[in-house]
């Protein structure tokens, strides 16, 4: 609980940072970044406070998604000013990362699986707990 | 000549992949082929730098337009790190041609030099970027190649630790993404070099987007480089894998982000600017905790690899610190300390993985006497502990002695105490190991060592390394002067 409560406070905290970031440019008026900070934090949070271990995999993944939009916002706004050539490789890279991330983290988890018989991020604490 | 840092890179990535399939022929063994491709790389990577010394730094551009978009820098400090993470992993390869086969299943034997051989060729790429595409994705390969290093040993530990490095690692790359993303907001360039001319007018615009980027983009590599608080991955990775992936990993991985992020502040936001926003006094901050924390920690530990794994922590906090000094004699103190820690700790893990190779202990009350029966390897020890204490003619020495020059070169004294009070640290932790070891109660009678001999070929080149440093550090002096020279004119 204590965990949720200071992980929210943390996400509300970099949010709000961002926000204030953002809202600081002139001329930003996009919604869809706004909406993509959206899903970045939410990403963020089920990261940090679930302990299912396929559901923090799947805040990865949201988180991530949550920036590609972010670059996609972007490279509308700026395609006025003719530069938007570069956000398409390197949301192409950050694809192939969260992928591979994905991939060898599932990998890991399904072997964890086999040695403790659950995916439960506390239940593992505790099982090694009495193993020690 | 001049595309030799591309042809490094070809001939790592070539390998890496074709190692597995070649690993089906029968008369074919992956290790020594792995050997041959680091050491045909630290060749061309000599060369490399002697081309560069003859015709001074240079940078291609792949993308056919000069000044912008993908860039190779190849210039004193892609040198200097490509000689260290060339000549370290071709050591570290040569000991797991003896200890490897103790530690993982020989089907994984293939797997695991392809893995190894792809992080040598992200961290090859990693240190010549010029600009912050080839920069993430460099920062990518390294980290998934480093998480599958670190989790490839069988046993529950090494899939815990991967796990939680993995997260921590995905969260960061995130951030460096999201920061990065800031940053072509505001600048509408990727190249460093076109950023540094953006980045002054983007500041006067919009401030908050740039000071948003740059925390994101230090935390991020905060986090992969152990800086302090984030710090939480590394003693578990770093104690439970297979010896050669701690090596490479305390001694290049987690620095070379230290050199990408240097990069990013130095060449791209420049020096006027990282000194105008209060980033470098809470680094400084931290990194001040860093050395303390991490040596305390490092002292209550039972565990000879963690008690390296958390000295690491401390380690890697002088080295930040010389960075967050931001003055010509403090990045000095902190690429000397890259090499030479990079040279020390990968030494010190090997003597490790030999004592548990040998021995089978791990805990070190248990080490009482080990020098009698392994003196070689405890000798060894005895020259990586007396360098990290910084004790005089030692190459550790030299790093601190530049360290506190930087200090007082920046105005702050205070570090220098913290320097000279964290070295006394350091050999609380690390002087009664090596007192117990040769004057502990005797057990049993003298005998050497006894090891594979490319296992005791690669802990002694590395001491050779350290003295000579500790001793002449002349040459290296030198090439350090340039490099940081080019990444604060």
């Amino acid at each position: 609980m204590m965990r949720k409560v200071v992980s929210l406070l943390a996400v509300a905290l970099i949010g709000a940072v961002l926000i204030v970031a953002l809202a600081k440019m002139p001329e930003f008026g996009g919604g869809t970044a706004f909406a993509s900070l959206f899903l970045f934090l939410l990403g963020l949070y089920v990261m940090l406070t679930d302990s299912n271990l396929i559901k923090k995999v799947i805040g990865l993944n949201i988180m991530d998604t949550g920036i590609f939009l972010f670059f996609i916002a972007l490279g509308y706004r700026s395609s006025t000013r003719g530069a938007a050539y570069m956000p398409s490789p390197l949301i192409f890279g950050g694809l192939a990362a969260v992928v591979s991330f994905t991939a060898i983290g599932l990998a890991m988890i399904v072997r964890l699986y086999k040695y403790y018989g659950t995916i439960d991020a506390e239940e593992i604490m505790r099982k090694r707990g009495e193993d020690e | 000549m001049s595309h030799l840092p591309v042809v490094i890179l070809v001939v790592y990535l070539a390998a890496a992949l074709g190692l597995i399939p070649l690993s089906k022929l029968k008369r074919f063994s992956p290790g020594w082929g792995a050997l041959a491709v680091t050491s045909l790389a630290l060749l061309l990577a000599i060369v490399s730098a002697l081309f560069v010394g003859a015709n001074g730094p240079y940078s291609l551009f792949p993308g056919g337009h000069a000044g912008q978009g993908i860039e190779i820098a190849v210039d004193w400090v892609a040198v200097l790190m490509h000689l260290t993470i060339n000549l370290v992993g071709l050591l570290i390869l040569v000991f797991s041609q003896g200890d490897l086969e103790s530690e993982l299943k020989r089907s994984y034997l293939p797997i695991y030099y392809a893995v190894y051989l792809l992080a040598l060729f992200a961290l090859n790429g990693l240190i010549m970027a010029g600009d912050l595409f080839n920069l993430y994705i460099f920062t990518e390969i390294c980290s998934i190649a480093a998480i599958a290093l670190v989790a490839i040993k069988p046993g529950k530990q090494c899939l815990q630790a991967g796990l939680k490095y993995m997260f921590l690692s995905a969260l960061a790359s995130g951030m460096i993404l999201l920061g990065i993303g800031l940053v072509y907001m505001v600048a509408g360039e990727l190249n460093i070099r076109a950023l540094a001319e953006a980045i002054p007018q983007a500041f006067q615009t919009c401030p908050w987007n740039v000071y948003v980027a740059v925390s994101l983009i230090i935390v991020g590599f905060g986090i992969k480089s152990a800086l302090f608080p984030l710090h939480l991955w590394l003693p578990d990775a770093h104690a439970s894998a297979a010896t050669p992936s701690s090596a490479i990993h305390s001694g290049l991985i987690i620095k070379m982000y230290i050199i990408a992020v240097a990069r990013i502040i130095f060449q791209a936001f420049g020096p006027n600017l990282f000194g105008s926003i209060p980033a470098p006094k809470v680094i400084l901050l931290l990194s001040t905790i860093g050395i303390f924390a991490g040596s305390v920690l490092a002292l209550v530990q039972t565990d000879l690899k963690r008690m390296l794994a958390y000295s690491t922590v401390a380690q890697i906090s002088y080295i930040i610190m010389g960075f967050a000094l931001a003055v010509p004699a403090g990045i000095r103190g902190g690429l000397l300390h890259i090499v030479n820690h990079g040279l020390t700790k990968s030494m010190l893990f090997l003597t490790a993985g030999a004592i548990i190779y040998k021995t089978g202990i791990r805990r070190i009350e248990e080490l009482r006497g080990i020098g009698f029966r392994m003196p070689l390897t405890t000798s060894i020890f005895s020259i990586g502990a007396l360098s990290l204490i910084g004790f005089p003619g030692f190459s550790g020495f030299v790093s601190k002695y530049y360290l506190a020059f930087g200090a007082l070169e920046a105005g702050k004294p205070i570090y220098v105490a913290v320097i000279l009070a964290s070295s006394l640290l350091n050999a609380v932790y690390y002087l009664p190991i090596v007192i117990r070891a040769f004057l502990g109660h005797k057990t049993g009678k003298f005998t050497w060592d006894q090891l594979p001999w490319p296992m005791t070929a690669a802990m002694t080149v590395l001491a050779a390394f350290n003295l000579y440093i500790g001793i002449l550090p002349g040459g290296l002096l030198g090439l350090v002067k340039l490099a940081a020279a080019a990444l604060l004119p």
